[in-house]
């Protein structure tokens, strides 16, 4: 099942399937390894709902809702 | 001498491994050009000696921010005889993307994988033997807070960087290889020697559109409009996707690759001990109560620890002062006495005695930002930061400033957002750095309780952050409109700090305060004693006062104010000159200058709390030091900002001062 990464739940896992939007936000996400196929898992939220704890190439991090939305997934497990 | 540089990743060990190499002897100083911190120090090795200059914690080489261009220009303009790029082995994937960019560089490389220890925890192993054939680079790896595998690394520090820097044409860039070839051809014939560039490197990156690289060719005289129309052509070409994702999309694949033959993973992710702490300090409802206790807790224990030995500073310099009255007697008229006892003492003397809790909240501050906890804070804080215009990280620059604001604002140089940049650099003079905490220890001490004050102080640090965070709001609104930047951060594991590299920060900025406590306030303090002594002051002290009619102070309150323009110390100085000349001659041992602020703040207020808050609040607000306005000038690079930042400091203290006076005249 595809959707926008903030859209996934704290606990669950996805693959990256590919960024929208192009621009300086999507270059620094791939520099950071959010590349299509590589595997992320919503680790938790911060206390007032943004930004999202990811784990993403074995490291944890941080970005906001509003970036995650560009970023497809397709749901791994639960 | 030879000149080796330190680059990697942020929050991989690079300080520990710094100190290692150079022990204390380092020194600070700007890359030309910017005032980004330059810290060198000295490498001795087998009677050897090379300078290793720490360069900033970066991601990448794609400059986007200040940190990044400094370092690619450093790498190619300084031409460094080596690179040590250090790895963190638990992280290998994502660190490697910065060697990948150090290789296409042409840079000579010695790669050290640091962290073993950490990584073994994880289950990974490393072969750095293969690592090392497959980067073409010497790898040795370290655990730099054991200090194992330093002196390898020094040694092999040694036989590397003998080498010549000779760029290389490693390129992972099959998709693109015939396009660069012929925009090598082109730049070829612009007239770029291989020597000065790495023209592979060059190539790709135009490709990838740097405008840095452009600029760069540029300023040197190269004809780019022949390269332009092959790179059209090329971009034309391309697949699907844009140059940016196919590049680090490139570099990733040749990453896995590598970590793929050299990484061994025994374990699952494990449950750590980072997220058991996270768990708890990123909590949804303890998270940010946390982070508040945090700081009250830093504050109280700067307060508590240092107040016994501020007693102790009191009472050398109290004996000092007996001791010079009882050679030369107390004759309030001798010029010279007073100079020693009144002037340097008093001055010098009043600000040195708070050294140890300035040093206590720079130890403070300094841990807390080598364990990590301040990417949690940016990390809890985001969202609110984000209502006023700014990104989390912009906190850790505000945290800083508790310490001394100026490698704070130096600090914002991390922020990719030019106008959030600036807001920062603008707004962090509202922030009450260190030196600003003795005017209201002395100030607050002398009316209240040692417990109300330490909460009175806390009280100024709040006010300053609410200022500062309110005026970055109305800065965004205004003068500095946009979109705020991306929030995209890393959460490092959490490390226990290293006592010698803790101790060192400290030692470096307790020499900075002694140093000014030694020149500028020393000149002061000499320079108001004199002025005083031929009544010049007090005149000059008066026309403050009149301008502060309604805070109600006495005249050398108000020369306090107008001498703390040079910096905040200086306020607490003048006031020791300018106090102790009244009590100290008939009665050499009621020196307490909090006694006689007392007593002059009585005479001069009808309603002292309001005129003792109002003070403080003015105090906190205006123009941090000239030596942060030095930083302000730099970092912005136009006196203009610098100018309108100096008088919006004045203007905003000033109306909050008179502020804060109404209420309190309402209140108490």
């Amino acid at each position: 099942m595809e959707m926008t990464l903030d859209q996934m739940e704290v606990g669950q896992k996805g693959r990256i399937v590919k960024l929208v939007k192009q621009g300086a936000t999507r270059k620094a996400l791939l520099e950071m390894g959010i590349l299509p196929n590589a595997e992320v898992t919503i680790i938790r939220s911060a206390p007032l709902g943004d930004p999202l704890e990811l784990l993403i190439q074995g490291y944890h991090l941080s970005i906001r809702k509003v970036d995650a939305q560009m970023i497809i997934v397709e749901v791994l497990d639960k | 001498m030879k000149t080796i540089g330190l680059i990697a990743n942020p929050n991989v060990g690079k300080t520990v491994i710094f100190n290692a190499l150079t022990g204390a002897r380092q020194s600070v100083a700007n890359f030309p050009g910017v005032t980004v911190e330059k810290k060198s120090g000295i490498l001795r090795h087998n009677n050897e000696e090379i300078t290793v200059v720490d360069l900033p914690g970066i991601y990448s080489l794609t400059t986007s921010s200040i940190d990044e261009k400094i370092t690619r220009q450093f790498i190619i303009e300084e031409k460094p005889d080596l690179i040590i790029n250090i790895i963190d082995s638990s992280n290998l994937d994502r660190n490697l993307y910065l060697t990948l960019q150090l290789l296409e560089l042409g840079a000579n490389l010695l790669v050290v994988l640091n962290m073993g220890d950490i990584a073994e925890s994880k289950g990974i192993t490393i072969d750095a033997k293969f690592l090392s054939n497959l980067l073409e680079a010497p790898v040795i790896e370290t655990i730099a807070p054991k200090k194992k595998g330093i002196i390898e690394l020094k040694t092999a520090i040694l036989e590397h960087s003998n080498k010549k820097f000779t760029p290389t044409n490693v390129s992972w860039f099959d998709a693109f290889s015939s396009e660069i070839g012929v925009i090598k051809e082109s730049l070829k014939n612009a007239g770029v020697t291989s020597e000065k560039w790495a023209l592979t490197w060059a190539a790709s990156a135009l490709l990838e559109g740097d405008e840095v690289i452009r600029d760069m060719l540029e300023e040197s005289g190269v004809d780019l409009k022949l390269v332009d129309k092959v790179i059209d052509e090329a971009t034309e070409n391309l697949p699907e996707s844009d140059a940016e994702l196919v590049y680090a999309d490139a570099r990733y694949k040749h990453i896995f690759a590598i970590s793929k033959k050299v990484k061994t993973k025994t374990m699952d992710e494990q449950w750590t001990k980072t997220d058991m702490m996270d768990e708890v300090l990123t909590h949804k409802y303890f998270g940010i109560p946390i982070f508040l206790v945090v700081f009250w807790g830093v504050f109280h224990f700067v307060f508590s620890f240092g107040d016994p030995f501020i007693g102790l500073v009191e009472l050398i310099f109290s004996k000092l002062t007996n001791l010079i009255i009882d050679d030369f007697g107390a004759d309030p008229d001798n010029f010279f006495t007073g100079l020693l006892t009144d002037g340097i003492i008093g001055g010098v003397g009043g600000i040195l005695v708070f050294l140890p809790i300035i040093a206590l909240l720079f130890l403070a501050i300094g841990v807390l930002e080598d364990t990590g906890y301040l990417a949690r804070v940016a990390f809890l804080m985001d969202k609110i930061m984000n209502r006023f215009g700014l990104n989390g990280q912009a906190i850790v620059p505000m945290l800083l400033g508790f310490g001394c604001n100026i490698p704070a604002i130096m600090s914002t140089r991390t922020i990719k957002s030019e106008k959030e940049r600036l807001t920062s650099i603008f707004v962090n003079g509202f922030i009450s750095c260190g030196a600003r905490l003795p005017i209201y220890v002395l100030i607050a001490g002398a009316l209240y309780s040692e417990t109300e004050a330490a909460n009175i102080a806390l009280l100024m640090y709040l006010i300053g952050m609410i200022v500062a965070i309110t005026t970055a709001w109305i800065l965004r609104k205004t003068y500095f409109k946009g979109e705020t930047s991306p929030f995209i951060m890393e959460l490092p594991p959490y490390l226990r700090p290293s006592i010698t590299a803790s101790l060192i920060k400290l030692w470096q900025r307790c020499k900075g305060f002694l140093y000014k406590a030694g020149t500028l306030i020393l000149i002061s303090a000499i320079i108001i004693y004199c002025l005083n002594f031929f009544e010049m002051v007090e005149p000059i002290g008066k026309v403050v006062a009149i301008l502060f009619w309604w805070m109600e102070i006495e005249w050398e309150l108000g020369a306090a104010l107008l001498f703390g323009l040079v910096a905040k110390e200086v306020v607490v100085g003048a006031l020791g000159v300018l106090l102790q000349v009244e009590n100290t001659p008939d009665n050499p041992e009621d020196t307490d200058l909090r006694v006689a602020l007392k007593t002059r703040l009585q005479e001069g207020s009808s309603n002292v709390d309001a005129t003792a808050f109002s003070y403080m609040v003015f105090s906190l607000l205006y123009v941090p030091c000239f030596a942060a306005l030095g930083a302000v000038r730099q970092e912005t690079n136009s006196w203009k900002m610098t100018i309108w930042v100096t008088v919006m400091y004045i203007v905003v203290a000033y109306v909050l001062a008179a502020l804060t006076m109404a209420i309190g005249v309402f209140i108490f």
